[in-house]
C-alpha cells in the first residue's frame, strides 16, 4: 500500500482528515500546559498577601 | 480538495489534554516540588512572613506526616507560633516524658483571627489528631486593627463544599469549590511564589532556628545588627521588669506606632451573638464531633498590663469578658477551657503580647498541660 493510499485511509466519512497520533499528542501537551499555566499565573480573586493586610 | 488536519478540535487531544491535566497537577501538587521550601523567614514583610506560615501549614495537612501514638494539633496565631514551635515542645516531651511517642503539628500563622482558625479546623482532621489545642487570646473573636475575622492568609488554606459560619462572596464560593475540586487551583499561590523561590532565589529567607541559647541570639537572628541594641534595652527590662523599662524597649525597637497599635478592642463589643462568637460556635461543634480530645487554651498575659490602669497599652475587663463568652461556648460543646493567662511571668514575655520563643520557657507548662490532657500524667504517677 502506498502512502497516498495511507493517507486516504485517514479522511473519515464526513471528509475531515484524522489528525495524526503525534499531532494529536503535541496539541494536548499545548493544552495542559498552557491551562496550568493559566491557573498558576491567573490574577488572584484579591490583592495578594504580599501587599499586607 | 483535502481540509488541513485538524488535531485542534479533535476530542482525542482533549481527552489527552485532561489526562495530562492530571500528570501535571499530581507532579505539582504530590511530589516534593511544591513542598520543598523549609526558609519560610523571608525578609519581604511581616505579611510575605504568614503567607508562607499558611504554606507551612498546607504542607503540614496536605503531605505525610511521621506516625505517633500521641498526635497534638495546635491552631493559633503568633501567640501560639512564636513560644509553641514543635521543635521546642518535642524537646520538653523528650526531657518530661522520655519514650513518648509523640507528634506535634503547630498549625498557627501571623494574624489568624476566629474565622481562619475555624479554617484551618475543617482541614485539622487529615492529620487524625488525638488532641486538639486552640490558642485564643480573646482578641480574636473580634474584629480589630490586627485583622478582620477571615483574613487572606486563612483563605489560601480554605476548602469545603459547605461554606463557613461567616458570610462570603459569590466568586469566594465559587474560587473555594475549585480549590475543594481541584488541588492544582488549591495551592496555585504556592505554586506561583515557589516557581519565583526556584527562579530567583532569595539569599535572604532563612529558617527559623529550633533553638536560642540567648535572647542576643533572637534580637539578632530578627534584626540583624540592629539586634543587638535591643537586646540590651531587653536585659535592661530583664533585670527590672517594669511597664516602663518593657515600654522603653518596644519604643526603642518598634517606634510609638507599633507599641500603641490596639491590642483588643471595647468589651462591649463581646457579644455572645456576634458573628466572632457564632464562628467558634461552629468551629467547636465540629471538633468536639471528631474523635480528638479538644481543649480550648486561654492564651498567657503579660501581668505587666495590669499596671495599665489608665487602659493605654489593654483595655481593662476584655479578657475577663472573652473568656467568659468562650468558656459558655465550650461548655455547650462539652470542650475543655484552660485558663493559661497567669501561666507566665513579665520576663517570659517579648512584648505587651508575645511570649519569647524557646526562651520565654512557655512549653513548659504547654507540654504540661498536653500530658495532662491526654490522660499520660496521670498513667504516668
Amino acid at each position: 500500500m502506498s502512502a497516498e493510499d495511507h493517507a486516504e485511509q485517514r479522511i473519515d466519512e464526513g471528509g475531515a482528515r484524522r489528525p495524526s497520533t503525534p499531532a494529536i499528542v503535541a496539541r494536548a501537551l499545548l493544552y495542559a500546559l498552557a491551562i496550568t499555566l493559566l491557573v498558576i499565573y491567573a490574577p488572584e480573586q484579591v490583592e495578594f498577601v504580599y501587599m499586607g493586610f | 480538495m483535502r481540509r488541513a488536519s485538524d488535531a485542534a478540535t479533535s476530542p482525542w487531544t482533549w481527552v489527552l489534554a485532561a489526562a495530562l491535566l492530571v500528570l501535571i497537577d499530581f507532579g505539582l501538587t504530590r511530589t516534593p516540588f511544591l513542598w520543598s521550601k523549609t526558609d519560610l523567614w523571608t525578609g519581604e514583610g511581616i505579611g510575605a512572613l504568614a503567607f508562607w506560615q499558611t504554606y507551612d501549614v498546607a504542607r503540614k495537612v496536605y503531605r505525610p506526616r511521621p506516625a505517633a501514638a500521641v498526635r497534638v494539633a495546635l491552631i493559633g496565631n503568633s501567640m501560639m507560633w512564636f513560644p509553641a514551635r514543635e521543635p521546642y515542645l518535642q524537646r520538653e516531651l523528650g526531657r518530661v516524658a522520655p519514650g513518648l511517642d509523640a507528634r506535634v503539628d503547630n498549625l498557627s500563622f501571623f494574624g489568624a483571627h476566629i474565622g481562619d482558625m475555624e479554617i484551618v479546623s475543617r482541614l485539622v482532621g487529615r492529620l487524625d489528631p488525638t488532641l486538639v489545642v486552640i490558642g485564643l487570646g480573646g482578641s480574636e473573636i473580634v474584629p480589630s486593627t490586627w485583622g478582620e475575622l477571615v483574613n487572606r492568609t486563612g483563605r489560601f488554606l480554605e476548602v469545603g463544599w459547605r461554606g463557613g459560619p461567616l458570610p462570603e462572596t459569590a466568586s469566594e464560593t465559587v474560587n473555594r469549590w475549585l480549590k475543594t475540586a481541584w488541588p492544582l487551583y488549591r495551592f496555585r499561590t504556592y505554586a506561583r511564589y515557589v516557581i519565583r523561590d526556584r527562579v530567583f532565589p532569595s539569599h535572604d529567607d532563612r529558617s527559623f532556628p529550633d533553638h536560642f541559647a540567648s535572647s542576643a541570639e533572637f534580637f539578632t537572628f530578627i534584626h540583624g545588627r540592629r539586634g543587638l541594641r535591643y537586646d540590651a534595652a531587653y536585659r535592661r527590662f530583664e533585670q527590672e521588669p517594669t511597664l516602663e523599662n518593657l515600654l522603653d524597649y518596644l519604643h526603642l525597637r518598634y517606634g510609638g506606632a507599633q507599641v500603641l497599635n490596639e491590642p483588643s478592642p471595647d468589651p462591649a463589643l463581646l457579644r455572645p451573638d456576634s458573628p466572632g462568637v457564632r464562628t467558634l460556635d461552629a468551629m467547636l461543634e465540629r471538633l468536639a464531633g471528631s474523635r480528638a480530645r479538644v481543649v480550648v487554651l486561654l492564651m498567657p498575659e503579660n501581668p505587666l498590663l495590669e499596671a495599665d490602669r489608665e487602659g493605654l497599652y489593654h483595655r481593662p475587663g476584655f479578657s475577663d469578658r472573652a473568656a467568659e463568652i468562650i468558656r459558655a461556648v465550650a461548655v455547650r460543646h462539652g470542650v475543655a477551657v484552660v485558663d493559661g493567662r497567669r501561666w507566665m511571668p513579665p520576663t517570659s514575655f517579648v512584648d505587651l503580647v508575645h511570649l519569647m520563643p524557646d526562651l520565654g520557657g512557655f512549653q513548659k507548662p504547654l507540654v504540661e498541660m498536653i500530658l495532662e490532657q491526654s490522660g499520660i500524667a496521670k498513667e504516668r504517677g
